[in-house]
């Protein structure tokens, strides 16, 4: 098995081009021979009515035969002999023809070997003779044999086979090496494409096609899809990249933190009472660090589920919208109390969707706590639900409260982004919450979209499909 | 001094400025986004300004291109947890004065601080002299002719501003302006005060006067004329 197409092409194209110059040699020799075996029929015909001619009616008796000897002119090495039909010697010798060599009574073109030589004879049995000028007898006729080595056809025969053969083999050779260059060169774009392809790094994934490929109808397709696959690649590693640096930096921040508040005890001398303190903010610190650690992981985690295929548990499990809105509501009372804001639950019906109880419990936990976060006082937070496309529910949660600038709803998505951050920061955010969110709804098969006019408030609306 | 720090973290602000005001007994001042941080920098009151890189509102670099376009030189420490070169160099590029990453150690970060101060004042020891009048920067300390000068903060403060700034002419605004922050109640003859204490401490019993008062120009340290 030929593993390289290369050989392959070149092994099926000598295959196709060994028949094809065979059938052509085949041909080539075969009429080679028949166009010299035909000549020297004819010139074997030619001698044999120039001896035929010779032949006449002897002057002294009109039924005997006469051969006028003078004027024979056979090459050397050519062999005759002319009989009467009642086995009278009219010319020639017999002794060349043996009981090997003669011909078959049918033959009139026969082949033999003499002494080592080969011959090719033409015998013209029962022939008339041409010349009879006596016409009261009945008419004479004779045998006639005659015969030419045929060497020298038989060496032109030998010769114009090899130079054929010859031919043939060289053009072979040459359509061979042509081959072989020709799908060498033909497979070049790919080569180069591979090459490319195999520079391709997650660091600087960056692939121009080769220009040979835009010339290639068939590599088109695989250069663009490798284009396209890089890009890919550099988009995802930069997003990675890009939460990497904002993790680390929440990260660093977090312990610059910690790390700040407890040097600040080391240095100088301090009352019982300070090194308590001291110890109460370095835990509040590292709380806060926990809690940091905590949502990157479950961000991580809910990523990370929707983009594994085995992660179609969540079907079986189907949860009642109202009922996780309920709960979430009641956990945050105590919050919407202290920032003197009512949490407004329109709810009416049963809706259940696919996804666990606790998933949608973090999703309304984030979104119901933003909406009291950034309300004014003495404003409400309204949760309503309603049937949207079919199939689907829609949940909105809308606030009177600061409202997201423009410029910052596009962003409101990203991690670890943070609008208005003295407010977030006031609030304990990492900019994390809405990521959350979003990878829930995502993970659910469901979509969140933000409308907010600064100062006058925010909506948030989920669309989540219903359980079948 | 009086210091500058923007930071959006709150408890690290709070961190620094207490670590500050406890060891080096500056005075200190707090912003916590970028916008506000601009606009208390170019005040011109601040001896030296530490700066967070990821801040709200205004990034730390436009801060600190903003501040440098005013033509302000107070030094700045900028805090930034990226610690690759490029940005290092960027920073330090950008008129920068020294970095510290995160998470940065409380004592190094007072060391350059102090550092960065001394040298934005033209000083390249951290003992000041002026005459047989030593002030060490580090231990807090001043000695006249060898003898220790026992002071109360407040005074070796003014003491340390007029020793950074010896030879030229100190106003009391200017005293004001450095040696208290925002926050402060700011009364001029508080001033007053201090330096007649601090010339009963230094230049009594002196044969040689080293704080001058210019009637209603200020105040200079300086070897001077004998009493």
């Amino acid at each position: 098995m030929i593993t390289s197409i290369r050989g392959r092409v070149l092994l099926l194209a000598m295959l196709a081009q060994l028949l094809a110059t065979t059938c052509a040699v085949g041909l080539a020799v075969w009429y080679v021979d028949r166009a010299l075996w035909t000549s020297v029929d004819s010139e074997l015909q030619a001698k044999a009515v120039s001896l035929l001619a010779l032949v006449g009616q002897a002057d002294d008796n009109p039924y005997a035969l006469d051969f006028d000897s003078n004027q024979v002119n056979v090459p050397n090495g050519d062999l005759f002999y002319i009989v009467d039909p009642r086995g009278r010697t009219v010319a020639g010798s017999s002794s060349w023809i043996t009981d090997e060599n003669r011909p078959e009574p049918q033959e009139r073109i026969w082949r033999f070997k003499l002494n080592g030589i080969k011959y090719r004879g033409k015998a013209l049995i029962g022939t008339p003779i041409l010349d009879q000028e006596n016409t009261k007898v009945p008419q004479l006729r004779v045998n006639l044999y005659y015969a030419m080595p045929v060497a020298r056809t038989l060496a032109r025969i030998a010769e114009a086979t090899r130079k054929a053969v010859l031919v043939g083999v060289l053009s072979l050779l040459v359509s061979a090496l042509l081959t072989w260059w020709a799908v060498g060169r033909g497979m070049a774009p790919l080569i180069e494409l591979a090459a490319r392809a195999d520079k391709i790094q997650a660091v600087r994934a960056e692939f121009d096609l080769p220009p040979c490929t835009l010339r290639s109808v068939e590599l088109m397709p695989l250069g663009r899809a490798l284009q396209s696959l890089a890009s890919r690649v550099r988009a995802a590693f930069d997003r990675e990249r890009q939460f990497l640096s904002d993790a680390a930096h929440e990260l660093k921040t977090a312990i610059a933190i910690q790390k700040s508040t407890l040097q600040l005890l080391e240095q100088g001398k301090a009352s019982e009472a300070e090194y308590r303190e001291g110890i109460a903010r370095a835990l509040e610190d590292t709380a806060r660090t926990e809690r940091l650690v905590a949502s990157m992981l479950l961000l991580s985690s809910i990523e990370h589920a929707q983009q594994s295929p085995e992660s179609s548990d969540a079907p079986n499990l189907h949860s009642s919208l109202e009922e996780s809105l309920q709960i979430t509501a009641d956990r945050l009372q105590p919050l919407a109390q202290m920032k003197d804001v009512v949490i407004d639950l329109k709810l009416d019906g049963s809706h259940r969707v696919a996804g666990k109880e606790s998933e949608l419990s973090l999703l309304w936990m984030n979104l119901i706590e933003n909406a009291i976060q950034h309300s004014a006082a003495s404003t409400r937070v309204v949760v309503d639900v309603s049937d949207a496309k079919p199939g689907t529910c829609r949940v909105r949660i809308a606030d009177c409260g600061s409202g997201i600038a423009a410029a910052d709803l596009p962003h409101i998505f990203d991690r670890f982004y943070r609008s208005d951050s003295s407010r977030s920061r006031a609030t304990g955010g990492f900019g994390l919450g809405l990521s959350i969110a979003k990878a829930i709804v995502v993970a659910l098969h469901g979509s969140i979209h933000i409308e907010s006019t600064p100062q006058r408030g925010t909506t948030v609306e989920v669309i989540l499909p219903h359980a079948n | 001094m009086h210091v500058l720090v923007i930071e959006d973290e709150e408890r690290l602000a709070q961190n620094l400025a207490k670590a500050i005001t406890k060891n080096a007994g500056f005075a200190v001042d707090i912003a916590l986004n970028g916008e506000d941080g601009l606009h208390l920098a170019t005040s011109g009151v601040f001896d030296a300004i530490i700066l967070d890189l990821m801040l709200p509102g205004k990034p730390g670099q436009e801060v600190l291109a903003g501040l440098r376009k005013t033509g302000d030189k107070t030094p700045v420490l900028i805090l930034t947890a990226k610690e690759d070169k490029a940005s290092v160099i960027a920073l330090l590029d950008s008129g920068a004065d020294d970095y510290l990453a995160k998470p940065f150690d409380l004592g190094e970060l007072l060391a350059r601080l102090k550092a960065l101060i001394r040298r934005g004042k033209g000083q390249a020891s951290p003992q000041l002299v002026v005459g047989d009048l030593v002030l060490d920067f580090n231990t807090r300390s001043a000695a006249r002719g060898g003898c220790r000068v026992e002071m109360s903060p407040m005074e070796y403060r003014t003491l340390e501003y007029l020793m950074m700034r010896q030879g030229s002419v100190v106003s009391k605004e200017e005293l004001l302006e450095h040696l208290y922050d925002y926050n402060w109640e700011k009364f001029s003859n508080v001033i007053e005060v201090y330096i007649s204490t601090l010339r009963r401490k230094i230049d009594s019993g002196n044969a040689e006067r080293l704080i001058h008062t210019l009637r209603g120009r200020g105040y200079v340290l300086r070897k001077g004329e004998p009493q």
